[in-house]
């Protein structure tokens, strides 16, 4: 048996036995009537089973004394007082067992036989080990501690402040003069040492995939004897961590999945047998992490999705919104069971309320997988900070496809839309789709595309601000029926960013045709090519985006080293864009390799920094760059416009 | 007798139990959140929190004032900033009279002056109905 599911047992007994105190306080007080004995009946059985199954046999007898002393009160419908003192110290000595102190087992179950009457049914539990921890055919489990999730999460929160509070230091320590190398390397050790503090709070909100896995198999059972269904459940990665605020959603949804593949997608064993199927069929939960998200597949090898049902598919939509249409069943047959769609939505708007993505792939014949992409964990986000009217706000990365300077704007029946690969994405002023009184949109105006399963919307700000990792705050029971925002962000000068759902954003936007053929991209072939070195990945892609939809081709570089070896393989790099604080080789080195290499003293480089610090910018512009820019100034109409001007002179 | 904390609203006075009343605070900036509704000025961040701060004036629809403070209250697990144009006395004052206008558990006399004793938990139910 696992520790895990031993260390989920433990948990749950001191929440029983905690429960029991409370419940048997309360008798001694005012006397028990049959609900309170009906109640201390159905946790003591609990106890007795799952320890039995573990093997604590010792646990699993007390327990066993506490139902005999219950079962002689049902009949007489009345918690004996004087039981009670005894039925105390044998849940304590049960609370105290659980976390590798059986110590005082005997003593209590002595306690409970003393109270006489007939002990049928009692088996006398085996004498304890006198040695704590040493108990029989077990290893001594390490100690463990019990903490409310809000302390956590209060913990979380100070972690974030000390984090915000390390950035206005660094931000001051550069106002006031030359950069003190001893001091920036304090803060660097600071920043690691809060980033080290962070992971290891949020790993604290974290349980394994196998605390809900036990209700699955059940599920899956009972569903497959509803349908004649034979039927073997897999489980897969299930000590794959999420967040526990997730868990208990997840487990409705993964029931939902399971039940719609075992009744929809697994044919009757004749039928399997004669496609040269096993007759039993098999699903397949698989949970495994993925960068910053976590994987929950359902796979059947069934019948799979019916080919119309494929086909209906639109060019540029997904299975998954097909199947999730509210009322859309694949279900040929009558059965207790809901249609493989019904629900399917209900599944759907789960996941994307958690930030993630619901995937549906089918093979006719062969079976279908469905897949839950969810983030890692909810209480720090990406996000890309935009704004508009003089406010920012955030938008969680994960839910924005790319950021376009121009498009081409078509309109059609007072809505705005515009082409984006084959299909048209409607434009909205992001202050109409709030509702907000803001000047109009400048021609600088930046436009963000969301996503959201596969519909997009599109909305413009004033300007991008770059992206920031925050972590989410709620805006407590009063605003969040305001399904729009996903709760607030604290800034590192202490202003409060709203952070908005993009879910919610491209559902409020309506979709839109257009008319006219889809504009072809002439994107020339000599188009001129930018080099993009960030150690960021999402600072890497935001630059992507932008010069792309300027007719850049885009080459990125984790840091200088690998810049280097992509100016070694390409002749035709026109510009470099470069962030100055990187692993292994930061920009300014790099900015020095360029400028001694062959060929490279001409070359335009960008040094993107994060500070505006004036020494460093001199060594910049004595190793030769061509433009510095600031990144809280990062405007991406500035990028263009230096980069235009620098390929342009070249 | 219990513990109340009287504030001023634009030239009116009232009064909130000091029960419901976790701290008085000053306006720092708000940020504006579309869509909360008219009672709702906006977010503001206390310590790491984020509150909504409540346009009182408009909602008990007295006339305006500077609204320059800012009474947080607490109702179980809800809490918002109320803005105001004065908070500082905390004054003993008895059980009021039956309710006589919404908003308030009702009103006492104290040194000729009448004052409403604020329902809390109303005035936060009614910011709920409108966001």
């Amino acid at each position: 048996m696992d520790d895990v599911l031993l260390g989920i047992f433990r948990e749950e007994s001191i929440e029983r036995m905690d429960r029991m105190g409370a419940t048997l306080h309360a008798a001694e007080a005012g006397g028990g009537d049959s609900g309170t004995i009906a109640q201390l009946f159905r946790e003591t059985h609990s106890i007795k089973g799952s320890a039995g199954m573990f093997g604590l046999d010792a646990i699993a007898g007390l327990a066993g004394a506490i139902e005999d002393v219950l079962d002689r009160s049902r009949e007489r419908n009345v918690l004996a007082p004087q039981a009670i003192p005894a039925m105390l110290a044998a849940v304590d000595a049960i609370r105290a067992a659980v976390t590798d102190h059986p110590e005082g087992v005997e003593a209590a179950a002595a306690g409970l036989r003393a109270l006489g009457g007939e002990t049928n049914g009692f088996r006398r539990a085996p004498v304890a080990p006198s040695t704590p921890g040493a108990r029989a055919g077990r290893t001594a489990a390490p100690p463990t501690l019990r903490v409310r999730a809000e302390k956590v999460d209060s913990l979380l929160a100070s972690v974030g402040e000390t984090g915000l509070h390390r950035r206005r230091i660094e931000r001051l320590s550069a106002r006031t003069g030359p950069a003190d190398e001893a001091l920036q390397e304090e803060l660097d050790h600071g920043k690691a040492l809060i980033d080290e503090l962070r992971d290891g709070v949020l790993d604290l909100r974290m349980l394994p995939l196998q605390t809900i896995t036990a209700g699955l198999t059940r599920a899956v059972r009972a569903a497959a004897a509803e349908v004649g269904r034979e039927v073997e459940l897999k489980l897969v990665g299930t000590t794959t961590p999420l967040d526990r605020v997730m868990l208990d959603g997840i487990s409705d949804a993964l029931v939902h999945l399971l039940r719609n593949a075992v009744a929809h997608g697994i044919e009757p064993p004749d039928e399997r047998e004669a496609l040269g199927k096993p007759r039993a069929g098999t699903v397949t939960i698989c949970a495994e992490q993925r960068g910053g998200l976590v994987a929950l597949t359902c796979a059947d090898d069934g019948r799979g999705v019916p080919a119309g049902v494929l086909a209906s598919v639109p060019a540029g939509g997904s299975l998954a919104d097909v199947l999730a249409k509210p009322g859309f069943s694949t279900a040929g047959e009558l059965s207790e069971l809901s249609g493989r769609g019904v629900g399917l939505d209900a599944v759907k708007a789960h996941v994307e309320t958690l930030g993630g993505v619901l995937q549906v792939t089918s093979l006719p014949g062969t079976g279908t997988t469905v897949s839950m992409l969810v983030p890692l964990t909810l209480a720090v986000v990406t996000v890309l900070l935009v704004k508009r009217g003089g406010q920012v706000f955030g938008i969680p990365v994960s839910g924005v496809d790319r950021v376009l300077g121009q498009v081409d704007e078509q309109h059609q029946g007072g809505r705005r839309a515009f082409e984006l690969e084959g299909v048209p994405v409607p434009l909205h002023d992001l202050a109409d789709t709030l509702g907000m009184h803001a000047p109009s949109l400048g021609p600088s105006r930046a436009i963000v595309v969301l996503e959201s399963g596969t519909r997009r919307a599109a909305v413009e700000c004033d300007e991008l601000g770059g992206h920031r990792e925050v972590v989410v705050k709620s805006l407590g029971p009063l605003l969040s029926p305001l399904a729009r925002y996903l709760g607030a962000a604290i800034l590192g000068d202490g202003a409060v960013a709203l952070l908005l759902d993009p879910a919610q954003l491209v559902r409020s936007t309506d979709a839109v045709t257009l008319a006219g053929p889809p504009a072809t991209n002439g994107a020339a072939a000599r188009a001129p090519t930018v080099l993009v070195v960030d150690d960021e990945l999402t600072v890497r892609e935001l630059a992507r985006t932008i010069l792309e939809a300027a007719g850049y081709v885009v080459i990125t570089a984790e840091d200088g080293l690998a810049a280097l070896a992509v100016l070694d393989g390409e002749d035709d790099v026109a510009c470099v864009v470069t962030d100055v604080e990187m692993p292994r080789m930061g920009g300014l080195d790099l900015l020095e390799a360029i400028r001694t290499r062959p060929g490279g003293a001409t070359i335009p480089v960008v040094i993107v920094s994060s500070r505006d610090d004036a020494p460093l910018r001199q060594r910049g512009t004595n190793a030769g760059a061509d433009a510095w820019i600031v990144k809280s100034r990062f405007e991406q109409q500035a990028l263009l416009q230096t980069i235009g001007n620098l390929i342009g002179a070249r | 007798m219990s513990a109340h904390v009287r504030i001023g609203v634009g030239t009116e006075q009232y009064a909130v139990d000091l029960d419901h009343v976790r701290e008085v605070t000053t306006v720092g900036p708000v940020v504006q959140v579309p869509g909360a509704g008219p009672l709702v000025d906006g977010v503001f961040q206390l310590r790491g929190e984020i509150l909504p701060v409540i346009r009182l004036g408009d909602l008990l629809g007295a006339p305006p004032g500077q609204a320059r403070r800012l009474l947080v209250v607490r109702d179980g697990d809800r809490c918002a900033a109320l803005a105001v144009d004065q908070a500082n006395a905390v004054e003993d004052l008895p059980e009021p009279e039956a309710p006589s206008e919404p908003m308030m558990r009702g009103s006492v006399l104290l040194d000729g002056t009448i004052l409403g004793i604020l329902d809390v938990p109303a005035v936060l139910d009614a910011v709920s109905a409108v966001s």
